[in-house]
């Protein structure tokens, strides 16, 4: 009988997604989820003091095994590919907005960078980094944009919270920015319709 | 335009401070063959030929435009001198025509909102309006929303970078082309190179008009005899040799059938799969001719 650390271990071999905790628990069939996080979190303690190539990484909601980044030289030399091409400065400018003030209209969008997005959201929602999570309340109802699943996944985060805090407004225009945000919560609480809110949206 | 609050005193058309560098500065900066021509107006001077490269910063809109502009002079974002920063502005745009670069219809309603805030503030303050708000109020606040994003993109793309180096399981290991898969900036001069290149190949294939004389059978045969003639035994590969085109070795070949069919020529060989030698009969007598 292997023992739970060797399942676990085969599992996030076996995945080539991140394993959500609730699977594990599911085909453990045995530790609840308390304890099967725990063991992931010694797992994860011990591929880092095995000096493995591979480690236990916590990414978009799940569990997954990543290889070092050290090691990346030796794998492109390998699979002779590197990854889909980086997002463009615009592209990040226009996924960091959504990300942060999710969910948002693109009119929103466009109004902060002064320029217009729709080229880079189109990108974006084709590459599935942002997905249309409904409709605003507000006039002509446009489209609220929200990040995905995919998104947590492309930049190895695990859930919004893993983002780098925003920095701070000005020191004065930060309270009246804030009133302001208070006020248009209020009236544009977003409807979230077809596409429904995205699971990782905190 | 003539009395201005902020830096500047006096606007003279014909030259900056040596200390301020303009935006053609900007423009030209790192660059590595810039324009040389930038006096007047870019009219007879506005170089017509591809020569030219010019390392621009690429702006994302005039937003960005703007701030680089106010990072460059270390101005207090929530005190911009508004004359001062519109000129260069409006200068950036004049370069970004003369270079004839697309100005995006955004960069001339910032120009629009420029002007509009400087008038404002040349005008003395209307009384009776709420609180006095600053003209530039509302683009600072813009500039400063604009700026937290311009900031965060930078942590996403540090992200990003990282989030590329580990690879999952499962990656395809298929081998691909490393171009279709990552697109790399590719200098002029690398074209050039790669068309020098390609040019190159192409030169042998001059072409030749060859008027197809195909070797008949009975010539193959006769000219197979000549050669085993005076040399008494050939290899078959020898024999093959003689003949240039595949078409003319088919011919040999078929003529060799015939020459042994005759009993012209014997073929054998010392083991199994050892080298096919030729040898000539001599003891025939030769029927044709």
């Amino acid at each position: 009988m292997p023992n739970p650390k060797q399942i676990i271990e085969s599992l996030l071999f076996a995945s080539d997604a991140p394993i959500g905790l609730a699977t594990l628990v599911e085909v453990m069939a045995g530790p609840d989820k308390e304890e099967i996080r725990t063991l992931l979190d010694e797992m994860a303690i011990e591929f880092e003091e095995a000096q493995r190539g591979v480690a236990l990484v916590e990414i978009a909601g799940g569990y997954q095994l990543l290889s070092r980044k050290e090691c990346a030289p030796w794998i492109e030399k390998m699979l002779r590919t590197r990854r889909k091409v980086r997002l463009s400065r615009a592209g990040l400018e226009t996924l960091a907005i959504v990300a942060y003030k999710q969910p948002i209209t693109k009119t929103e969008i466009d109004g902060i960078r002064g320029v217009d997005s729709s080229g880079s959201l189109h990108t974006l929602l084709e590459r599935n980094l942002v997905l249309i999570a409904g409709r605003s309340k507000a006039v002509g109802r446009p489209l609220l944009y929200a990040t995905s699943q995919e998104f947590f996944q492309y930049m190895g985060i695990n859930d919004l919270s893993d983002l780098p805090e925003l920095k701070e407004l000005g020191s004065v225009l930060e309270e009246r920015e804030r009133a302001q945000m208070e006020l248009a919560d209020e009236d544009a609480a977003p409807t979230p319709v077809e596409a429904g809110v995205p699971e990782g949206a905190a | 335009m003539n009395d201005e609050r902020h830096d500047n005193p006096v606007t003279k058309t014909a030259t900056e401070p040596a200390a301020v560098p303009t935006p053609a500065d900007v423009l030209r900066g790192a660059g590595t063959a810039a324009p040389g021509n930038r006096g007047s107006d870019g009219d007879a001077s506005a170089p017509a030929s591809a020569a030219i490269r010019v390392n621009l910063p690429a702006f994302e809109g005039p937003l960005d435009l703007l701030l680089h502009l106010i990072q460059q002079d270390e101005i207090d974002i929530t005190d911009i001198p508004i004359s001062k920063i519109t000129k260069q502005y409006l200068e950036m745009l004049d370069l970004m025509r003369e270079l004839d670069l697309e100005v995006a219809g955004e960069f001339l309603v910032m120009a629009a909102t420029l002007m509009r805030i400087k008038a404002r503030m040349l005008l003395p303050p209307i009384i009776e309006e709420q609180e006095e708000l600053d003209p530039r109020e509302t683009l600072v606040r813009q500039l400063l929303e604009y700026r937290r994003f311009k900031d965060a993109a930078k942590d996403l793309e540090r992200l990003e970078a990282d989030r590329r180096l580990r690879f999952e399981r499962g990656a395809p290991a298929q081998l691909e082309d490393p171009e279709a898969s990552e697109l790399l900036p590719v200098s002029l001069f690398r074209l050039l190179e790669a068309l020098k290149g390609a040019l190159a190949r192409q030169v042998p294939s001059v072409v030749h008009t060859i008027n197809a004389e195909p070797m008949r059978i009975d010539e193959a045969m006769s000219l197979l005899r000549e050669n085993l003639k005076t040399r008494g035994r050939l290899l078959f590969a020898e024999m093959l040799d003689l003949f240039v085109t595949r078409i003319e070795k088919i011919t040999a070949f078929l003529g060799l059938l015939e020459l042994l069919k005759l009993g012209d020529v014997r073929a054998a060989q010392e083991d199994l799969f050892g080298p096919i030698y030729l040898e000539f009969l001599p003891a025939t007598p030769a029927i044709e001719e």
